[in-house]
């Protein structure tokens, strides 16, 4: 009998195989499709490598006052380059540095402590799926009939296209949407919720909309889509609204955990959002089993997956009860500028306590003055009583490395007297943050530099 | 081809603040999520009066 089984190798299971070394575990790690999971071959590095390339040339065309879009296929190719030699680097080779039994193919459980794959049988005393998530495909007419995009193809796109509708205005969505206007591509979104990016602070799903409206992007929310079809070589798209003609739509309405794995047979019960439902220490219904990742089906993060990878893994080995603290875990969209949170929004936090909140724009930053990219804002929201941190929310540039700090200062239940102690370093945008807490008691417009 | 935008996209058309009444504009709207449900105003001020009177 095997001590683990991990199945899944993407993000959450590879954090899982390095912890169960790291124990003195050699686990059995089975997968299939390309190594490294979505994050590497269809997610966060192909879509933020296209992303930069895009911001590249925005900031060529701003600075340099000319009308330069870079060649289609050759960002791709660049795109691809990247891809290979981290999935090279970052999963091949670091397999190869570990003690495990690899299987390629796909497992499914056969009873409680009982997989198979390939026709063989594996038992083992523990098991974590990590098993991710796919593309969630809505249920429009005329949409199995059309062919359309998901990220895979919009990342790996058989021709250049001219005009793309993108149906969600979530993360996903939005990074496309930015990622195709400066290939030149003319790009809609339609998004059935009132706003953008709906789960955040409408405050930033306003500031989004203009930012990528402001860039040539049509917004369209409340708008509910009744049918696609075939028109040309192109596709219309029917809606309550009116109708949109474009070469492609992709498809980004969410993500469907992947868990085809015959999980009653190992009296694995799911969630309400069709993930698999687990404990905070990542134990499912079944006592011997655990899930990481995407699989769950709640907050779908690489860092997340990664850490509950690492997580779930030292707590099936050691029943280590470790759990992982959600308040502080940040996510971001890579638009520029970024957007990111972490924390409770306001709405969360009034719920059971006095909260207060305060709101600074990023042209109050001197760091974004210098950079010429004063866009955005960063609102924090605070206990009222003990004036610990309880979330922060921005649009900004470089706002994913910024929302960093504010996660340590969550995690750490730090206040913001504890941040404005914080000597920072000047010029930065991370100063945002200690300008933000400083604003709870001062006003910062009539402040000098390095207050 | 070039994309064709034939969608009546005025969401805010005949929408006016919550709070005082003022006629909203994309460029001059405030949202807040008040409730469970969006709400739009004019400005943070008609935000707060708006969310003062409502969680009375």
């Amino acid at each position: 009998m095997e001590e683990l089984v991990i199945i899944g190798y993407g993000a959450a299971g590879f954090a899982s195989l390095i912890k169960a070394n790291e124990l003195g575990i050699k686990p059995v790690l089975i997968g299939y499709g390309p190594i490294g999971g979505t994050c590497v071959n269809f997610g966060c590095v192909p879509s933020k490598k296209m992303l930069n390339v895009g911001e590249l040339y925005a900031k060529y065309r701003k600075h340099l006052n000319t009308d330069i879009y870079p060649q289609f296929f050759d960002s791709f190719k660049e795109k691809d380059d990247l891809v290979n030699e981290m999935r090279k680097i970052k999963y091949e080779n670091v397999i190869s540095s570990y003690d495990v039994t690899l299987i390629e193919g796909k497992a499914y459980f056969i009873s409680q402590r009982k997989i198979k794959v390939n026709e063989k049988i594996i038992e083992a005393k523990k098991f974590i799926i990590a098993t991710g998530s796919s593309p969630k495909i809505p249920n429009i007419k005329g949409i199995k009939e059309v062919k359309y995009w998901t990220n895979v193809e919009a990342l790996n796109p058989d021709r250049k296209i001219d005009s793309l509708v993108i149906l969600g205005g979530g993360p996903l969505g939005l990074e496309f949407a930015q990622m195709y206007k400066r290939l030149g591509v003319d790009v809609a979104i339609l998004e059935y919720m009132p706003l953008l990016l709906p789960n955040w602070e409408p405050e930033i799903s306003l500031e989004v909309r203009k930012i990528l409206e402001k860039e040539g992007i049509s917004v369209i929310t409340n708008v509910n889509v009744k049918e696609i079809k075939k028109n040309g070589e192109g596709k219309t798209i029917v809606t309550n609204k009116g109708e949109i003609e474009a070469d492609e739509i992709l498809i980004a309405t969410g993500r469907s955990p992947n868990t085809d794995l015959n999980l009653e047979s190992a009296g694995v019960l799911l969630n309400e959002n069709k993930g698999i439902k687990v404990d905070d220490e990542l134990r499912t219904s079944n006592y011997d089993i655990f899930a990481a990742g995407d699989v769950i089906g709640n907050k779908m993060l690489e860092s997340l997956a990664g850490k509950q990878g690492s997580i779930a893994a030292e707590n099936a080995i050691n029943n280590a009860h470790k759990k992982i603290d959600m308040l502080s875990v940040p996510q971001a969209v890579f638009i520029q500028p970024n957007v990111a949170m972490v924390g409770l929004t306001e709405s969360e936090a009034s719920k059971n306590q006095k909260i207060d909140t305060r709101l600074i724009k990023m042209s109050d930053v001197p760091k974004a003055n210098i950079l010429g990219e004063d866009e955005g804002f960063i609102k924090m929201i605070i206990n009222k009583e003990d004036r610990r941190i309880l979330g922060v929310h921005l649009v900004s540039e470089n706002g994913a490395e910024v929302i960093n700090e504010a996660a340590l200062a969550i995690k750490m239940r730090a206040s913001i007297d504890d941040i404005v102690d914080t000597i920072h370093v000047f010029p930065t945008m991370s100063e945002s943050i200690r300008l933000a807490a400083l604003s709870f008691t001062n006003d910062i417009k009539k402040m000098s530099c390095c207050i | 081809m070039k994309m064709n935008l034939r969608i009546d996209n005025s969401d805010l058309r005949g929408k006016s603040c919550e709070s005082c009444g003022k006629t909203l504009t994309p460029e001059d709207v405030y949202i807040r999520k008040i409730g469970d449900e969006i709400h739009y105003f004019c400005c943070s001020h008609c935000a707060d009066a708006f969310e003062r009177s409502y969680k009375k």
